[in-house]
């Protein structure tokens, strides 16, 4: 069976990847805004991971038990692997590989990751910048939590809001914009029903969504929040990142820097996200709003696995406050 | 030699620096004071290096072999990093 979205007005994907992607899917010509997810219960590919064309297209094909889904790079979605229950996050830079030991029950999980990483993008087809981001509010305005998948938003996002009470607004992505020459940010709203109202149409089974990273009580994404955004300003942006050094003190927040000016602004714009990175209004939007980031208080984390995500919130929280 | 901005420049003023980005490398710069009055200056259009060297002596107590050589360095520099053009 294969389900074919067609969500967009606009090319996607190049003449040489659909080549590809034909290559792959075998018997269906994939159109130029085509989005692809076979779904079979008898994978014709070989075992184990395969990757397809040039590495550094970073276009991954992954037979799993039940289905076998590809992806393409520019946007880098999360593929899971039911089998063996791997997660992998494909960036566009295929360096960046993330490997989630985690098990799961996948099918719902599958089509989530999908439809969140089509639709998270989707703002920046009207201007708007989409940011892969978690967002919380405090006392004095709105703070990011930005890293790639699985570097610990969620986490730490639920443990500042359960420890510091800081609301969780999303965790994983929102929308920045510039009105009046100020920066606004709200959360990506409506994801939760947009990721289950296509797990419902495709008949999927499964848990609505796939969870909080520690397996605790989830705290409540605060709902009103998504239906009407309040203004509120953004105050602080941590970049979340992994240090894969062991270092065994941990005495001070020494893992913590602040940015400047300049890797603020480059850093904020990695945050970003959008259909089409190469089109020009995409990058002038994010530039904008990324020099706009640089006008707050950027910081960089670089924790590794000996840190408690309780330990590192607590640190943020530290931080937060002496810049308030 | 007359330059001009690069239509694949983007700048931005932010914390009292300025900011350029390249919209095809995706390179990030930073302008210091001189840099960006030199930036101001072409935001009129063309300006010959001679031009933007009078201007410069004109307004900073600098000497003008020095100022040449800084004008120079700042011109090659921007022109291999894409945020300036020849005109």
């Amino acid at each position: 069976m294969l389900y074919c979205y067609r969500l967009f007005d606009r090319h996607i994907f190049s003449s040489h990847e659909l080549k590809l992607l034909h290559r792959v899917t075998h018997d269906i010509e994939p159109g130029h805004r085509d989005v692809l997810l076979e779904w079979s219960s008898d994978p014709v590919l070989p075992e184990g991971p395969l990757c397809a064309g040039r590495e550094n297209w970073g276009i991954f094909v992954l037979r799993a038990a039940e289905g076998v889904w590809a992806v393409l790079p520019r946007t880098g979605f999360v593929v899971w692997v039911p089998k063996c229950g791997t997660r992998l996050t494909v960036h566009p830079d295929v360096n960046q590989l993330a490997v989630h030991e985690t098990m799961a029950l996948p099918c719902r999980d599958v089509v989530n990751s999908l439809v969140t990483g089509l639709l998270s993008r989707l703002p920046s087809m009207w201007g708007d910048v989409p940011l892969h981001a978690a967002l919380l509010k405090t006392p004095e305005g709105y703070v990011l939590l930005a890293g790639m998948s699985g570097i610990g938003k969620s986490t730490l996002g639920q443990l500042l809001a359960r420890r510091h009470g800081w609301i969780l607004l999303d965790d994983d992505a929102c929308v920045a914009s510039i009105t009046g020459g100020e920066l606004k940010v709200i959360p990506m709203g409506g994801m939760t029903r947009l990721r289950a109202d296509a797990a419902n149409r495709m008949q999927l089974s499964g848990p609505l969504l796939s969870g909080y990273a520690d397996g605790k009580v989830m705290v409540q994404v605060e709902q009103s929040a998504l239906c009407l955004p309040e203004w509120r300003p953004v105050v602080a942006l941590f970049h979340l990142s992994r240090n894969n050094e062991h270092s065994t003190n941990h005495s001070s927040n020494s893992y913590i820097s602040r940015l400047d000016t300049v890797n603020a602004v480059t850093q904020a714009a990695t945050t970003a996200i959008g259909l089409d990175r190469e089109s020009f209004q995409w990058r002038t939007n994010r530039f904008h709003v990324a020099a706009q980031f640089g006008k707050i208080a950027n910081f960089l984390l670089r924790y590794d696995q000996s840190q408690t995500p309780e330990a590192v919130t607590d640190d943020i929280e530290n931080i937060y406050a002496e810049i308030h | 030699m007359s330059y001009q901005r690069s239509p694949d420049a983007l700048h931005a003023e932010v914390n009292g620096s300025l900011i350029l980005m390249n919209v095809e490398s995706l390179a990030y710069f930073e302008f210091n004071d001189v840099a960006k009055r030199i930036w101001d200056l072409l935001s009129d259009g063309v300006l010959s290096e001679e031009r933007i060297i009078a201007i410069l002596v004109g307004e900073y107590d600098v000497e003008p072999e020095r100022c040449q050589t800084a004008v120079a360095t700042f011109l090659k520099q921007a022109l291999e990093k894409g945020f300036l053009v020849k005109a």
